[in-house]
């Protein structure tokens, strides 16, 4: 019995050497980031504050001091831009109980930050996933916020074509999207035939005020 | 005691292993583009493309690699090299033309201003080059998914008006789908025509247009 004890005993030992080393640098690593969250991200979220670590209204160059992993992404529209598009190169894309594919914080062309964007597709074969997690994360905004200042539903040949709901909250909103991106195309005698490919699943964060939209008395 | 070294050498192999974390691909080459191996002859796409890092200079890349030779051709010297993006084309004398478990015509290194900024990827199937453009479009894309998952976009389109059908002897079919991984994206698509089909992969960094255009993020 010992015998065989003994080895097994061992391999566990062995096993949680290997995996303490990986929990204790990646405590290390995300317990800043988990912090600041608790205050303005996830659960706790206040919208009029800013999106993560960063308040609406921060000039770039100190929202890099914040986040120095900040990355240029684009411009929007690609010429005479009104927007930048910035991302971490650190980020954790863990928002709201959901793994996305992308966060980005979106800044004026005067660099003042303004809005964020977090984003995820979908495969068709997950479109009752992406409706679940559309309505999961309605009901929670609305639990927050109250009804939406618009809400719609459009379907399509079945499928969740447009899914869109929009919170005014003084100055700043939240938006919440799914939508069905139509890719597919076939060129007939007739005309274009299209049809889906792929779904789309946005959240959307802004501040008017940030934008300078809002003029504050 | 001897059975608790076997154990110990045994489970630290297993861990060392490099199909440990990589099992889904290991019906692929170690040096196939889309392989199971992540080395510093095949870099993650984050980092660059085969050994060549994103952002680099002609001079580093000839470096690395000393059979890489700049594209010559009377369409290419006319057509294709410089334009406003400054680009040049090179190709490897001795390449490994293995992707996705297939092996391809080409792969094209584009450098704009000098620097490292894409990769083109290309087969063809004809009467003189008999294969099966869809097992290989298939082929990719499986190894593909298999490092990135879920794709950014899928898209498709089929001619079949009589203009085009009658230009081409029947109706043409192209299929495409791509991958955004933060900086760097990844696109393939086939496209089969009656008596012609072909295969072409599209690996774009804008880490390295970034470097190449001189402009910080």
């Amino acid at each position: 019995m010992k015998q065989r004890v003994f080895p097994t005993v061992l391999m566990t030992t062995v096993l949680m050497l290997f995996c303490s080393e990986n929990v204790h640098s990646g405590s290390h690593q995300s317990l800043p980031e988990r912090v600041k969250e608790s205050q303005a991200g996830e659960s706790s979220y206040v919208l009029s504050e800013g999106f993560r670590s960063i308040k609406w209204g921060t000039r770039l160059v100190d929202a890099k001091k914040i986040y120095p992993d900040l990355l240029f992404v684009e411009q929007i529209p690609r010429t005479d831009p009104k927007y930048l598009y910035y991302r971490r190169k650190n980020e954790n894309k863990k928002f709201s109980g959901l793994e996305w594919d992308r966060i980005r914080y979106v800044f004026t062309n005067d660099k003042v930050f303004a809005a964020a964007n977090v984003e995820m597709r979908l495969e068709l074969e997950d479109k009752d996933k992406a409706i679940a997690q559309y309505n999961d994360l309605y009901q929670s905004i609305a639990a927050k916020y109250g009804k939406p200042f618009h809400a719609e539903k459009t379907n399509k040949e079945g499928y969740p074509f447009v899914y869109y709901s929009i919170w005014h909250i003084g100055s700043e909103g939240v938006s919440l999207e799914l939508k069905a991106l139509k890719d597919h195309s076939i060129y007939k005698n007739s005309g274009v035939e299209t049809s889906i490919s792929m779904l789309e699943f946005n959240l959307h964060f802004y501040s008017k005020k940030a934008e300078g939209k809002v003029i504050d008395f | 005691m001897k059975r608790v070294r076997t154990y110990v050498f045994f489970f630290l192999a297993f861990l060392l292993s490099p199909s440990v974390s990589f099992s889904a691909g290991a019906d692929l080459a170690v040096n196939d583009t889309f392989g199971p191996t992540r080395n510093e002859r095949n870099l993650p796409i984050a980092d660059g493309f085969a050994a060549l890092k994103w952002g680099a200079s002609i001079e580093e890349a000839q470096r690395t690699y000393t059979d890489l030779r700049e594209y010559n051709s009377r369409a290419y010297n006319q057509y294709i090299k410089g334009g406003k993006d400054n680009a040049a084309w090179f190709v490897r004398e001795k390449e490994n033309l293995t992707v996705g478990g297939h092996s391809m015509n080409s792969i094209e290194y584009k450098f704009q201003n000098g620097k490292f900024v894409a990769v083109g990827i290309g087969a063809s199937c004809d009467e003189d080059t008999p294969c099966n453009a869809e097992e290989i479009y298939q082929d990719i894309i499986k190894a593909i998914r298999r490092i990135y998952g879920k794709p950014y976009e899928i898209a498709s389109r089929t001619y079949e008006d009589d203009k085009m059908v009658s230009k081409r002897g029947g109706a043409v079919k192209t299929q495409e789908i791509a991958w955004k991984i933060d900086d760097e994206s990844i696109s393939v698509s086939k496209t089969v025509e009656p008596t012609f089909s072909s295969i072409s992969i599209s690996i774009f960094s804008y880490q390295g247009y970034f470097i190449a255009i001189g402009q910080e993020r």
